[in-house]
């Protein structure tokens, strides 16, 4: 390599000339397989999420058609807004839509 | 000795040779950790990537390097304060017109050779392009450039080993610098005597 070839290398391309013993090439990979395995956790239980949210969308269309009869008790603020079984379940889809 | 290593002119005007301190090279450290933290999402992602065999992105190549400039920047700061006076080893580096530290290494004389323990460019040098204003180009090679003349001017003939950081292999490579003969590491380098002279002149 020419002097003159050293010298633009020096100006024009990125250099991340980093140096370390073997150990601490090590150590560095060693951190790394723990962020990747935080990492995998993360993205595995996203996916899961994701994947129930889109089966109860994908099911909610179908389960509109049937009607489930249940008791359920709700405090007296929220039964002066939420006074029939249309409101309360736009409300709980409202929700359930936010929910990323 | 360590006050001759800081009169040296370097090819590239942007940069001064230094005896960084304690305080300035723990406080680039402390800037690494921060980086670190600040782009945990995108370092996450990168090492997800590498670790899933996937193509890195120059960004993500980018951030796996800042996470291994952070460990090693922790390195030279714990290793200063071990330093024993009576060591060979010292401390060189290159700052730019601001007085910023650019780039800091660790080194150990040898009657033969220097031996590069520890190089780290400072953290921002790792960051995507026009991510901070300290940003520069060229510290690495500067800093190689003044160990080297170093070595030189301590008969040592201008050789320096080191055993590069992984993923700067070919940056090493494209300085000149082979694989060391009595090691069976492709990372332990050697800077031929022959380009020596290039850094030299």
């Amino acid at each position: 390599m020419s002097p003159e070839m050293l010298n633009n290398l020096s100006l024009e391309s990125d250099d991340f000339l980093l140096a370390c013993p073997a150990e601490i090439n090590q150590e560095i990979q060693q951190e790394w397989q723990q962020i990747y395995q935080q990492e995998l956790e993360t993205r595995q239980t996203t996916q899961n999420f994701n994947h129930t949210n889109l089966e109860y969308q994908n099911n909610s269309s179908s389960l509109l058609a049937e009607k489930v009869v249940m008791t359920v008790t709700l405090d007296a603020d929220l039964a002066q807004v939420f006074n029939t079984s249309e409101s309360v379940n736009n409300a709980l889809r409202h929700l359930l839509s936010a929910i990323p | 000795l360590k006050n001759k290593a800081i009169d040296f002119q370097l090819k590239n005007q942007n940069f001064s040779p230094v005896i960084p301190t304690q305080l300035a090279i723990r406080e680039v450290a402390n800037l690494a950790d921060e980086f670190s933290h600040s782009f945990k999402t995108q370092i996450a992602d990168a090492v997800y990537t590498h670790f899933s065999g996937g193509q890195l992105t120059t960004n993500q190549q980018k951030f796996l390097r800042l996470s291994a400039c952070k460990t090693i920047l922790r390195y030279l700061i714990n290793q200063y304060q071990k330093l024993d006076h009576n060591t060979e080893k010292q401390f060189l580096g290159i700052e730019d017109n601001q007085n910023n530290l650019q780039a800091v290494a660790m080194i150990t004389n040898t009657p033969d050779y220097i031996y590069v323990n520890l190089l780290a460019t400072a953290p921002w040098n790792t960051l995507p392009e026009n991510s901070d204003p300290r940003m520069i180009k060229g510290a690495g090679r500067a800093l190689i450039e003044l160990i080297i003349k170093y070595s030189y001017q301590q008969n040592s003939r201008g050789v320096i080993k080191l055993s590069a950081y992984e993923q700067s292999l070919s940056f090493y490579q494209e300085l000149g610098f082979i694989q060391a003969s009595n090691s069976n590491s492709k990372l332990d380098l050697i800077l031929p005597i022959s380009l020596v002279q290039n850094f030299i002149q």
